[in-house]
């Protein structure tokens, strides 16, 4: 967020200062009451009136200089509207203008995302990028209809000065795109992707090829054997194996757009989205290539040799690139231990230069960026702060959102068009071929690498892997940079590949969903991370590795073994900020950290949960005996609200079993950091709760609530007024949280007996603590602890100026538990909480 | 090398090692190569020592964890070539309708049980997987960190209260890892 703020705060001060400056300008200007142009060089000397004159005529020749420029450069009919007076107001489109409409644009896209999410019927249906592309289609027929020019036409039509923003290639290319991938290559980072690499490889090259030369030979043929009907245009093979390069990569942002929402399994989910992001190579090298071939008589055998060596130019280019700037972030935010506003800017923009940089060298920016990427997620995310790492995680995953819709939106526009060729046949036949090579192509492969693979690709999976090779933005960008002299039937391979992202966005993207469910897939499970199974992995890692080397066979465990040694004993060291930092000791802390303020705190939430039940629906007999006729057990159970609402809560959990399910998880189960990569959750709904900070702060909350209401109950049974500031934190507003089913494992619920009893046996430790102090309190009957209580909320809330002894040792038994950690920012936050 | 060890290899041992873990006639050849280029005394079973003579094994944390598996059955000094694959045998891949006892997923996962049950009484205690952590993380944690986090481990797992882990336990524990996956190797034919 500090970037974001940072942009916010300079944007407010730039617009302020300029709007004084021109103010002051406009100030002087009338006071002398004399025409600007009027004034010449000599009134410097003059006295310190014309002083200021001087320097808003000075400032006058510098914005028409710069007027002059950006007339000279948009090189439309200028017509010189310049005068030398002074204005008091003014209207500048041409110089605010494109930036304003691209603004406005901006907005209105994240607009229209907004309110799809609120049109909840829709949203179910159909995905966002195909609401997308309507809106698209609408803001297009709207401009075309009042005849505004975008700017790719202007040339045609001339002498207008309203720009629209529109699809170009260099826009999509150098700034839509990289953000998307981007977001997507943190979270590439990730146990499953590296195991399906191997196969996402072969998928992405040995694939887009196989599409590439089936695809563009076969729809020569079909036109040549003149299946296709009449056609006008010349059609060659070269141009439709340039056609075919374009048309047959799977597009990263589609893919991404669609398989988010629809959550199969983790393996699938990589497997096609891997493949959509490294085939950029193999669709960059074959599309250069079949454009050069295009431009050459004839084509001498060398050039292919030449073909195949600028593919691992591109792509082994792409990866140096990505790991070089990936790396350098590491070492830039190794040294901002001091200066944490940087972080942010550091890694975004580093991945930015190493995405640009590969572009400059004609390399594969997306392989750069998504290297660059992995690479930061191993090591720079990990020195930078708590703070930076939400800025950046926040930051991508904004960026990229807005992106994906300004995509789609920009697709749906240049729909509208009047330079379309349509030719039935040739977009018929392209579709057929898609589909039917994607599928030849995946169950050819699939076949391959079963053979290969421990866990096999079963056919349904491979159906939807076919199923799920969408088309979208690149190969629209890539279409329209083809140079019309050069492939003759560019127009028509426009309107075709536009249709055939259509056809697959809304006819693939919409039906996928069902598919998966028809076709029992597997979905996407939440896993829940356990000291167990990561120590396992660790050991079972190592352990193949040693029988990989019995069996004399070195295979993948070796390989990961060996990497793991290299990058322990070498890299790390190099790369990460100094410090106890284990993967062992992070989950470690993380998990003892949610685990003590779910004991802390979770029966109290769940209480919480039922207060309705707890404190409203309560027979007036059930409500305990005057404070001196106690016994002492009772005594117990009514001081300390845990345990007398643990029996309540007991009988409740048998009366409906069902409803309790809902609390307990959001009790025990609410793993803040997972929640975020489990869901996808484009519009990060109940973010905050996805904070460890936040989530824990909020348990307290909710305690502190709940004893307070416990106080306040008892006071009213005792007969006394019951006091008026807790009123507000009645009043607190609930949080909506929405839970999965998915991900509930019936023997969790069975922990709630043992963590209830760890609180009681805790109670009871405190309690014989403090047992002088409150036996003290007995036997005076104002001085009890609800009135403590209540004091405490109300202390709290009026300056924390009086911490009672309860809480303190519980506060030093909290501290002591999570001793081990040795987050200082952890321990303050705590502190600052339980205080 | 390959044809002087299916030499002495007779068909009828190749068809009960075949029965016996599932392995194809080729991958027994192959394997029975390996065996005996480890064999440096040539007697057909291999000692202890032959196996840490692999330089890689001898520096694996768990190396001494994974010959001692090979031993375990006998309890001789010595494997044979059928027990050598027996052990081998738990890392085939599982596939459908080939059913084999040990490659199931129990056994596996016995397996990797075994790595931790250093007294083998059947229980993961705290000190045996103190040691292991040591094994396998070396200096990289303090001591009192590593106690904790083994406390915490078997706590996570424990469900009888006895401070150890079981093999039950050890299995519920790991219920949703893919363990199948992830304790295969592809046996070259």
């Amino acid at each position: 967020m500090s970037v974001n703020y940072c942009i916010m705060v300079s944007g407010a001060w730039i617009s302020l200062i300029t709007f004084l400056a021109e103010y002051f300008i406009c100030l002087s200007g009338s006071l002398v009451e004399r025409n600007v142009s009027e004034v010449d060089w000599d009134s410097i000397s003059k006295p310190p009136i014309n002083y200021s004159n001087a320097i808003s005529e000075r400032l006058g020749q510098l914005s028409n200089r710069l007027s002059q420029d950006e007339l000279l450069t948009n090189d439309s009919s200028s017509h010189e509207t310049e005068h030398h007076g002074i204005h008091v107001a003014n209207w500048r489109w041409d110089e605010i203008g494109v930036f304003f409409t691209f603004a406005v644009f901006i907005v209105v896209s994240g607009l229209a995302k907004v309110a799809f999410h609120h049109a909840n019927s829709i949203a179910e249906h159909i995905p966002e990028s195909c609401l997308m592309i309507i809106v698209g289609v609408t803001v297009g027929g709207i401009i075309y209809g009042s005849g505004v020019s975008l700017p790719g036409e202007k040339r045609l039509n001339g002498g207008d000065n309203i720009t629209f923003p529109t699809f170009t290639p260099r826009l999509f290319f150098l700034i839509l795109l990289p953000p998307v991938v981007l977001e997507s290559s943190y979270s590439l980072y990730n146990r499953a992707f590296s195991y399906n690499l191997s196969t996402i490889m072969l998928y992405a090259v040995v694939g887009t090829l196989f599409n590439t030369f089936t695809i563009g030979p076969l729809l020569f043929l079909l036109r040549h054997f003149g299946l296709m009907g009449p056609m006008v245009e010349r059609l060659t093979l070269i141009d439709c194996l340039v056609f075919a390069a374009l048309i047959s990569a799977v597009d990263p942002v589609a893919v991404l757009a669609i398989f988010q929402e629809v959550g199969v399994n983790e393996d699938l989910y990589y497997l096609l989205f891997g493949e959509s992001l490294f085939n950029d190579a193999v669709t960059i090298v074959l599309y250069n290539t079949m454009v050069t071939f295009c431009e050459m008589p004839e084509i001498p055998v060398g050039q292919y040799g030449l073909a195949i060596l600028a593919f691992f130019t591109v792509s082994c280019g792409g990866i140096a690139v990505g790991a070089i700037f990936g790396l350098l972030t590491a070492l830039i935010t190794r040294t901002t231990q001091e200066c944490r506003v940087v972080e942010p800017l550091a890694v975004l923009g580093v991945a930015y230069v190493s995405y640009l940089s590969a572009e400059l060298f004609h390399f594969s920016g997306i392989i750069s960026i998504i290297i660059c990427g992995l690479v930061q997620a191993h090591y720079a995310l990990k020195n930078i702060s708590q703070k930076s790492y939400t800025t950046v995680k926040y930051f991508t995953k904004m960026l990229s959102s807005t992106s994906d819709a300004i995509i789609f939106l920009f697709l749906g526009m240049v729909l509208v068009s009047d330079q379309h060729v349509w030719h039935t046949g040739f977009v018929l036949w392209t579709l057929i071929l898609c589909l039917v090579c994607r599928f030849a192509g995946v169950f050819l492969l699939t076949c391959l690498t079963n053979k290969l693979r421990v866990k096999k690709i079963n056919i349904q999976e491979q159906f939807i892997m076919a199923y799920g090779g969408l088309r979208g933005a690149i190969a629209f960008s890539m279409v329209e940079t083809l140079d019309a002299d050069l492939v003759e039937p560019r127009p028509m391979f426009v309107t075709t590949t536009l249709i055939v992202i259509i056809f697959t966005v809304f006819v693939q993207g919409s039906t996928i969903k069902p598919l998966v469910a028809l076709l029992n897939i597997t979905r996407s499970k939440s896993e829940k991370e356990t000291l167990n199974i990561e120590i396992n992995d660790n050991v079972i890692g190592t352990m193949m590795a040693g029988i990989e080397e019995i069996t004399g066979v070195r295979g993948d465990f070796y390989i990961r073994r060996k990497l793991e040694q290299f990058d322990d004993s070498v890299l790390k060291k190099i790369f990460l900020s100094p410090g106890p930092d284990h993967d062992l000791t992070r989950l470690y802390e993380k998990l003892s950290l949610t685990e003590h303020f779910a004991h802390l705190y979770g029966p109290a939430t769940l209480i919480e949960d039922k207060k309705t039940l707890l404190f409203h629906s309560e027979e007036p007999d059930d409500l305990p005996p005057p404070l001196s006729t106690r016994s002492s057990s009772y005594r117990r159970s009514s001081l300390f609200p845990g345990v007398e609402l643990r029996d309540k809560l007991k009988s409740h959990l048998e009366q409906d079993k069902k409803a309790t399910t809902g609390t307990l998880r959001r009790a025990f189960s609410t793993n803040a950091y997972h929640k975020f990569h489990q869901r996808y959750n484009p519009n990060l709904i109940d973010d905050h709760c996805q904070e460890m900070r936040d989530q824990l702060k909020l348990r307290h909350l909710k305690a502190r609530r709940i004893t307070s209401m416990v106080a306040q109950h008892r006071r009213m049974s005792m007969g006394s007024v019951p006091s008026s500031p807790m009123a507000e934190e009645f009043s607190w507003p609930r949080r909506k949280i929405e839970f999965e089913l998915e991900g509930l494992y019936p023997e969790e619920l069975e922990g709630i007996d043992t963590i209830l009893d760890r609180t009681e046996q805790r109670i009871v430790r405190q309690r014989s603590l403090s047992s002088d102090k409150s036996l003290k309190r007995m036997d005076t009957p104002t001085g009890t602890e609800p009135i403590e209580g209540v004091q405490q909320g109300g202390a709290t809330q009026h300056g924390r100026s009086s911490v009672p002894h309860r809480h303190t040792s519980l506060r030093e038994r909290t501290l002591h538990n999570i001793a081990e950690s040795d987050d200082v920012l952890l321990d303050e936050n705590l502190t600052e909480s339980l205080v | 090398m390959g044809n002087r060890s299916s030499l002495l290899l007779r068909e009828e041992e190749i068809a009960q090692i075949q029965e016996e873990t599932g392995f194809t006639p080729n991958q027994i050849e192959r394997l029975y190569s390996r065996f005996t280029s480890l064999d440096r005394g040539d007697c057909g079973t291999l000692s202890r020592e032959d196996f840490l003579r692999i330089p890689e094994l001898a520096i694996n944390p768990l190396g001494d964890r994974i010959v001692h598996a090979f031993f375990e059955e006998g309890c001789s000094d010595r494997v044979n070539f059928l027990q050598f694959m027996q052990v081998l045998a738990h890392f085939r891949p599982i596939k459908k309708g080939r059913d084999n006892k040990l490659n199931s997923r129990e056994q596996k996962l016995k397996f990797a049980f075994k790595m931790y049950d250093l007294d083998n009484d059947d229980k993961i205690s705290k000190d045996e997987l103190l040691a292991i952590l040591h094994m396998m993380v070396g200096a990289n944690i303090s001591e009192e960190q590593l106690t904790s986090i083994a406390e915490r481990t078997i706590l996570e797992a424990d469900q009888n209260g006895d401070q150890m882990i079981s093999f039950e336990e050890f299995c519920n524990a790991l219920e949703r890892t893919d363990v199948e996956q992830k304790m295969s190797i592809r046996f070259l034919n």
